[in-house]
């Protein structure tokens, strides 16, 4: 762009934007009359006033931008947590970082998972949220669901909270390092969609199920983690009184928009930002079935790009999964991250049978079961996980 | 080496008259500084402090020029380095950390990262850094608001004073300057790997 042109444009932005909205158009025939490209420049900047309200008006420093440590020996290794030691971190995410960490107090020996909110986000929205989660998780006691042991603020301000640590590996990769049978993969299915109805007895939706909240322990128990995003489903309805006004607002105003969320698993209301309801469970569930089965993804997301996504999410329909084995693709290996080859002999390979064979399993009752988890529309999909599940 | 306020006082004036011997030996001597109170909050959590732009620029300004009093032209140059000094700390982080993730265990982190807790979108700064670049080229003015205010976080009126013009000009170019930037940071985002 050159100066010249820039000034152009930007003196009749600056000047559009003086003016009232309604008479903007007006303004915009007239200042970019002959000047196509100069109006469609000036208009694709004015779009941005309401979304680029908020951008940069809290300086970069204080966004939580340094928050990571720069190198090994800067670290939050080896610092102290109430009685807990933090001795490595083993995951981190848009909303802070993971730790194992041990109770360094000798009282007794126990591994935790230790969560940490990010620097610089700890609003008050979010600490609401950690508070939700806490209470939430305390409310639940199941087998299969990671427990809540303790939250707290760091001395700096940080909120914190420790979970049971569970060893395991993600359940694709654990299903694919055990070549698990489509039974035995059904079995482990079902185990999961008995926990998350449990959670969903205490009004709670995960909204966030995927491979990685999913372990699977060396003993082959499943692992559900990380509600950290759950809300209570109906707040005002959870008969639990355990949550003041505020929160009930803070989970009405947050029912819609747009969540965290890993868009491989998202349902078309949560990519949309609409209300997230058990259906959304179900269908990330669904989505899990139909990787677990056919060693696929339900869509070809080769592309990456938001709007993309949404399209093939709320408008594609997947195909059957006995047809999906069919498929040759590529995919990244869920144990070492490497690209591998998927073909039919492989998928089947993996799943303990031959493509003949796999296919017939799976054509019939498991394709309606999978693609009925997998419906566009919240009301046309099982109307519990406990429903899919039978 | 232990350099005196004086010293420092000095560089100030003469890279402010554009000697550019000065300014290459202060900015070096703002950038460390800057960088280990960072490092040092950061670490001590202890303190209770969080990270604040202004506060980490003015104990750096304290630290290196101390209660001496400086020419209101030399102190809002100093500012400019200061903010100058913050954006390359935080994109010389945000390089080791992009780094660090591909190196690691995570598949996909695409809207995952790029959504926070409240909401809204996570601003990479490594894209926001280039845009940035590509703004200066052709509006020099706006790439140093943007620098001053959001990697210096100083203040509309002081950005105003360091720059040696109008709030008003400051506002509207303040303004301009976030919707050319967020507009080109959405335009990266549907290109974005």
């Amino acid at each position: 762009m050159t100066t010249e042109r820039w000034q152009r444009i930007e003196a009749v932005a600056q000047a559009a934007l003086e003016r009232a909205a309604t008479q903007r158009a007006a303004f915009l025939d007239a200042a970019c009359a002959g000047d196509a490209s100069l109006r469609e420049e000036v208009e694709s900047l004015l779009a941005q006033q309401e979304p680029a309200a908020r951008f940069m008006e809290t300086p970069a420093v204080e966004t939580g931008a340094l928050w990571r440590p720069e190198d090994p020996t800067d670290t939050l290794i080896g610092r102290r947590l109430g009685p807990y030691e933090l001795r490595q971190e083993i995951g981190h995410g848009g909303m802070g970082a993971v730790y194992l960490a041990e109770r360094a107090d000798d009282a007794y020996q126990k591994q935790v998972a230790i969560k940490l909110v990010k620097r610089g986000m700890d609003t008050n929205a979010i600490l609401l949220r950690f508070r939700n989660e806490r209470q939430i998780l305390a409310t639940l006691d199941h087998p299969n669901i990671a427990k809540l042991l303790d939250g707290g603020t760091t001395e700096g301000g940080l909120s914190y909270f420790v979970m049971d640590y569970v060893e395991g590996l993600p359940i694709d990769a654990y299903c694919g390092t055990h070549k698990l049978s489509v039974k035995d993969r059904l079995k482990l299915f079902r185990t999961i969609c008995a926990a998350v109805q449990y959670a969903y007895e205490h009004h709670i939706v995960h909204r966030d199920l995927k491979p990685g909240n999913i372990l699977v322990t060396a003993e082959g128990a499943p692992k559900l983690l990380d509600f950290g995003i759950a809300k209570l489903l109906a707040p005002e309805e959870s008969g639990t009184g355990i949550l003041p006004v505020q929160h009930r607002l803070e989970a009405c105003a947050t029912a819609t928009g747009l969540r965290p969320m890993t868009p491989e698993y998202a349902s078309p209301e949560q990519v949309r930002g609409e209300a997230i309801t058990p259906a959304s469970d179900v269908y990330a569930l669904g989505v899990l079935l139909y990787e677990l089965l056919t060693g696929h993804h339900p869509y070809r997301m080769e592309t990456r790009t938001p709007k993309e996504f949404e399209r093939i999410i709320c408008e594609e329909m997947p195909d059957k999964p006995s047809t999906a084995i069919g498929r040759i693709g590529e995919s990244l290996d869920a144990v070492d991250d490497k690209p591998v080859r998927i073909t039919p002999e492989s998928v089947s390979l993996m799943r303990d049978g031959r493509p003949d064979g796999l296919r017939r399993q799976l054509s019939g009752d498991l394709d309606n079961i999978v693609l009925m988890a997998l419906r566009k529309e919240p009301v046309h999909r099982y109307p519990s996980v406990k429903a899919f599940s039978d | 080496m232990k350099v005196s306020p004086k010293d420092v006082t000095q560089m100030l004036a003469d890279s402010c008259r554009g000697h550019p011997e000065a300014l290459a030996n202060l900015l070096p001597l703002v950038y460390n500084e800057l960088r280990r109170l960072a490092r040092r909050y950061l670490r001590d959590e202890r303190s209770g402090h969080t990270l604040q732009a202004t506060a980490l620029v003015h104990e750096v300004y304290l630290r290196l020029i101390g209660q001496t009093d400086l020419h209101w032209q030399n102190r809002a140059h100093f500012f400019g380095l200061a903010a100058q000094a913050m954006r390359r700390i935080l994109i010389e982080h945000a390089r080791h950390q992009r780094a660090a993730k591909r190196g690691g265990p995570h598949r996909s982190l695409f809207l995952n990262d790029a959504v926070d807790g409240s909401g809204k979108r996570e601003v990479d700064l490594l894209v926001l850094d280039e845009a940035l670049n590509r703004l200066a080229t052709f509006d020099s003015q706006k790439g140093r608001i943007v620098e001053l205010r959001f990697f210096g976080g100083l203040t509309i009126q002081e950005t105003a004073h360091v720059l040696g013009v109008s709030t008003p000009t400051v506002e509207r170019g303040w303004q301009m300057a976030k919707l050319w930037l967020h507009r080109e940071l959405q335009k990266g985002a549907l290109h974005d790997d």
